[in-house]
């Protein structure tokens, strides 16, 4: 059973998710928040395995519920809710804390199936953050070993590699042969590790600007 | 090494040729001498010389008597060999009392030749008459009380022809002094002989001290003016105390009167002999930077002015002021050969030399002065021309030392010229970075205005149109027609991300964007890029002419080919030898006869915008055999005009 809650402005989009959550016999929509401060309380609540996650929010920006969510430390997937999975949106939601995204207009079906993947442990790209992932979390293009400047595995930069050249998440694992969802995980990890070394970076930038007072 | 010595010799040698010259020159009065017994009528005993119809005559011996009376004495002549000088020092005589000597010289006209004749005079002290048969014909003061600098002045005294007669006639020459008197070197000969004898004695005499000394004040000057600006270079104060000492010591030789009281004149001018010396060693030794020179030049200056004050109080001879001169002489010499052992330097060889010559030249006057009567040497005193060397030591040290300061400065110009120009150009390229990232701030800030304008204005908009429009089942084409409008938006939002130029992104996320369309189609597809390089001209308007080609040639697969397997790919290509990427769309469809069938408005809208990317568009097909359309785009537009 995978325990779901929504956070979604858009009556109707929400209408919409919840009535298909409700036909899945194995998934339970727990509850729905439609602005920031309902979603708090419902974040303090917990109670679900996967949150979906609108990001333009009537009274504030859907990333910091996020952060919110990630910093409680559960074992929550995050999706973010987007019309068209445009980087930098996406970006910002993963270093949050997110491990994906649904788009606005996809059909139900599809959503109700990245739901599943996610829980599954596999995360969706697209070439353009994937290509953007590649420039920010190896920086240094000239570096000898990949593995060793960015706390990316060498296969993990394979994948990357690949599909910010366009390859499907089965090409990848046909060219790569493994499995495709191994590629799907190879991406969530990469995620979360997006996620660590912005938050390291964040707090190493707070320490050097005195905004931490490390007693 | 060697070239150092080779130096030193090249700077010594033509004042060592000047020397010998001067030297060879100068023993020209004694040289082919011949003496003559004195005669009994009273003549003195001569020296004759010269060319036997030119004879040049010099008296040893005269009569002579010490008297103040103003008139000649009658009795108490004696007759004692010439020159005769009766010098303070022995003589016990308190300065300031006026002693006479007379002195009478007797000679037969015919031991000259025919006239006219000239006498050459030389170490008469102070001021002097000359009689000539009991007629004055010269005198070198104007009154009594004016007092020369005479004891190393040449005088030429012209004799008149009518004044001499047959037989014995008779040199009378009265002198008289406050200090030192006496009547010295007595010569007669023919006129343009002595004359050419006496211009050569003086310029030996008072030209070449004269020029000698007005140098090393000169130098003094110059060494006060620099140690004036640079007071802790406290040589250059040594030195100029050195120079002006010395020049004060050597203005007898060349001044005709003394600038103040005579006594007290000659009595510092013998002292500022060993204060020239002191200061010169003073700055030798701060020079060669020996050890704890200062502690040595605090006492040297310690002791010596006591000591010159107690030698000029109870006037002691010269030799106790000669003695600590020679010392610091003989020590100077031998801190500058050992400093010159360890660390050998062309200057430091010219100051050596200085110090070796001070001691040559000293020791040569002296000799010269205790026996200047018996012995004529150069006949003049040669310590004062050491000026000379001091000013090329002078020249060669600061010279050296200012040429080297000037290219070090012209060397710090260049440097500072060049630091100027890179910062100006750091600072022109960071404010040109500057203008860049401005430009690109506001293009990002711009286009996340407009993403945020299409995403809760239109986006959202056709989203719910489309929610709502799929829960009313409205019909198929309503659906298509808003899920259509959304995908064009998409396409135009991802035109606008950055993707510095790279094509093969840019296409992939058009796949990934439309692979739902694709599944739905039921055509599978095949990704075949090949590694390309990045377009650099690629920006936001042209990347959405692309992504619209291949929106509509993948449109076109789906809804018209009836295919079930398509190609997407690229690969570098050229074409008429421009480099390039070529992008494909291809599929196993229908295909079509584009022979007969009239382009349709999608292809002739792809095509136009292929052109205005400056690529080329071909679309092959083949009824049956699939249609394949290729975008091939340069890495480097010309554009004309």
């Amino acid at each position: 059973m995978i325990r779901v809650a929504i956070i979604e402005d858009d009556p109707a989009m929400r209408g919409l998710l919840s009535a298909a959550l409700e036909r899945e016999a194995d998934m339970l929509l727990t509850a729905t928040a439609a602005n920031v401060a309902e979603a708090r309380g419902m974040i303090e609540a917990g109670g679900y395995d996967v949150l979906l996650c609108d990001l333009g929010l009537p009274d504030g920006n859907g990333v910091t519920l996020i952060r919110q969510e990630a910093l409680t430390g559960r074992d929550t997937d995050i999706l973010v809710i987007t019309i068209f999975a445009n980087q930098n949106k996406v970006l910002d939601a993963i270093r949050a804390g997110a491990r994906g995204y649904l788009l606005k207009d996809e059909r139900i079906e599809d959503c109700i199936v990245a739901i599943r993947e996610i829980r599954r442990g596999g995360s969706p790209i697209s070439p353009i953050i994937a290509r953007q992932l590649l420039g920010q979390i190896r920086p240094t293009r000239d570096a000898v070993d990949p593995s060793v400047a960015s706390p990316l595995s060498e296969r993990e930069f394979e994948v990357l590699n690949l599909l910010s050249r366009g390859f499907s998440n089965a090409e990848c694992a046909e060219i790569l042969t493994v499995s495709s969802n191994t590629i799907g995980t190879h991406v969530k990890n990469i995620y979360r590790k997006l996620e660590v070394n912005c938050r390291a970076e964040a707090l190493f930038e707070a320490s050097t600007q005195g905004l931490l007072d490390r007693r | 090494m060697k070239h150092r010595r080779k130096a030193c010799w090249t700077v010594a040698k033509p004042f060592l040729w000047a020397l010998l010259a001067a030297l060879i020159a100068s023993y020209w009065p004694a040289g082919a001498a011949a003496n003559r017994a004195a005669e009994a009528d009273g003549t003195s005993r001569i020296t004759i010389s010269g060319a036997s119809n030119a004879p040049v005559v010099e008296f040893r011996d005269g009569d002579y008597i010490l008297s103040n009376s103003k008139i000649q004495p009658v009795s108490g002549w004696e007759r004692k060999p010439s020159p005769q000088i009766y010098r303070l020092p022995e003589t016990k005589w308190r300065a300031g009392d006026i002693h006479t000597l007379w002195a009478k010289h007797r000679f037969d006209r015919s031991s000259l030749r025919a006239g006219p004749f000239a006498l050459y005079m030389v170490s008469t002290r102070s001021q002097f008459a000359v009689n000539l048969n009991g007629v004055e014909v010269f005198r070198n003061f104007a009154s009594e009380s004016d007092q020369k600098i005479t004891w190393y002045r040449p005088y030429l005294v012209q004799l008149p022809e009518s004044a001499l007669r047959p037989g014995v006639n008779e040199i009378m020459v009265r002198a008289f002094s406050e200090e030192s008197v006496g009547v010295g070197r007595v010569v007669i000969g023919p006129y343009t002989i002595v004359e050419d004898y006496y211009t050569r004695q003086f310029f030996w005499r008072i030209t070449a001290p004269m020029i000698a000394s007005s140098s090393s004040l000169l130098l003094g000057l110059f060494a006060l003016l620099l140690w004036l600006q640079r007071r802790e270079e406290l040589e250059l104060g040594y030195l100029a105390a050195s120079a002006i000492f010395y020049f004060f010591r050597n203005f007898q030789y060349f001044g005709e009167d003394a600038p103040f009281n005579l006594i007290a004149f000659n009595g510092l001018s013998v002292a500022a002999t060993l204060l020239a010396m002191v200061a010169a060693f003073c700055f030798y030794i701060s020079y060669l930077k020996v050890q704890r020179f200062q502690t040595i030049i605090n006492i040297l200056v310690m002791a010596v002015i006591p000591y010159t004050l107690v030698h000029w109080y109870f006037q002691l001879s010269n030799f106790m002021l000669y003695l600590p001169t020679l010392v610091l002489v003989l020590a100077a010499i031998y801190l500058g050969s050992r400093n010159i052992l360890e660390k050998p330097s062309v200057e430091k060889s010219a100051w050596l030399l200085v110090m070796l010559m001070l001691l040559v030249f000293g020791v040569y006057d002296a000799h010269l002065a205790s026996t200047g009567y018996v012995w004529q040497g150069s006949g003049f005193y040669i310590a004062v021309f050491n000026a000379f060397f001091s000013l090329i030591a002078f020249l060669l040290t600061f010279g050296l030392r200012a040429i080297a300061a000037f290219s070090a400065l012209g060397e710090a110009n260049v440097t500072l010229e060049r630091a100027v120009a890179k910062t100006r150009a750091e600072l022109a390229s960071s404010e040109n970075a500057r203008q860049i990232l401005l430009v690109d701030t506001a293009v990002a800030s711009e286009r996340d205005r407009l993403m945020q304008e299409i995403h809760d204005g239109i986006g959202s908009n056709l989203i719910t149109a489309l929610a709502v429009a799929r829960q009313q089942n409205q019909p198929a084409s309503t659906i298509k027609t808003l899920r259509r409008a959304l995908a064009d938006l998409k396409i135009t939002v991802d035109s606008l991300e950055p993707v510095e130029g790279d094509l093969v992104a840019l296409v992939g996320n058009l796949r990934h964007r439309m692979a739902g369309d694709m599944r739905d189609a039921g055509i599978s597809c095949k990704w075949e890029v090949k590694q390309c390089a990045q377009i650099p001209w690629l920006d936001a308007a042209n990347a959405l002419h692309v992504l619209r080609i291949f929106q509509e040639a993948i449109g076109n697969v789906l809804t018209h080919s009836g295919a079930t397997e398509m190609r997407i790919g690229c690969a570098e290509a050229e074409r008429n030898g421009v480099a390039g990427v070529a992008a494909f769309v291809a599929d196993n469809g229908a295909g079509f006869d584009p022979a007969a069938n009239s382009p349709g408005k999608g292809l002739s809208n792809i095509h136009a915008r292929a052109s205005s990317l400056h690529g080329f568009l071909s679309c092959e097909s083949n009824a049956g055999a699939g249609t394949i359309v290729t975008l091939w785009l340069p890495y480097t537009r010309v554009i004309p005009g």
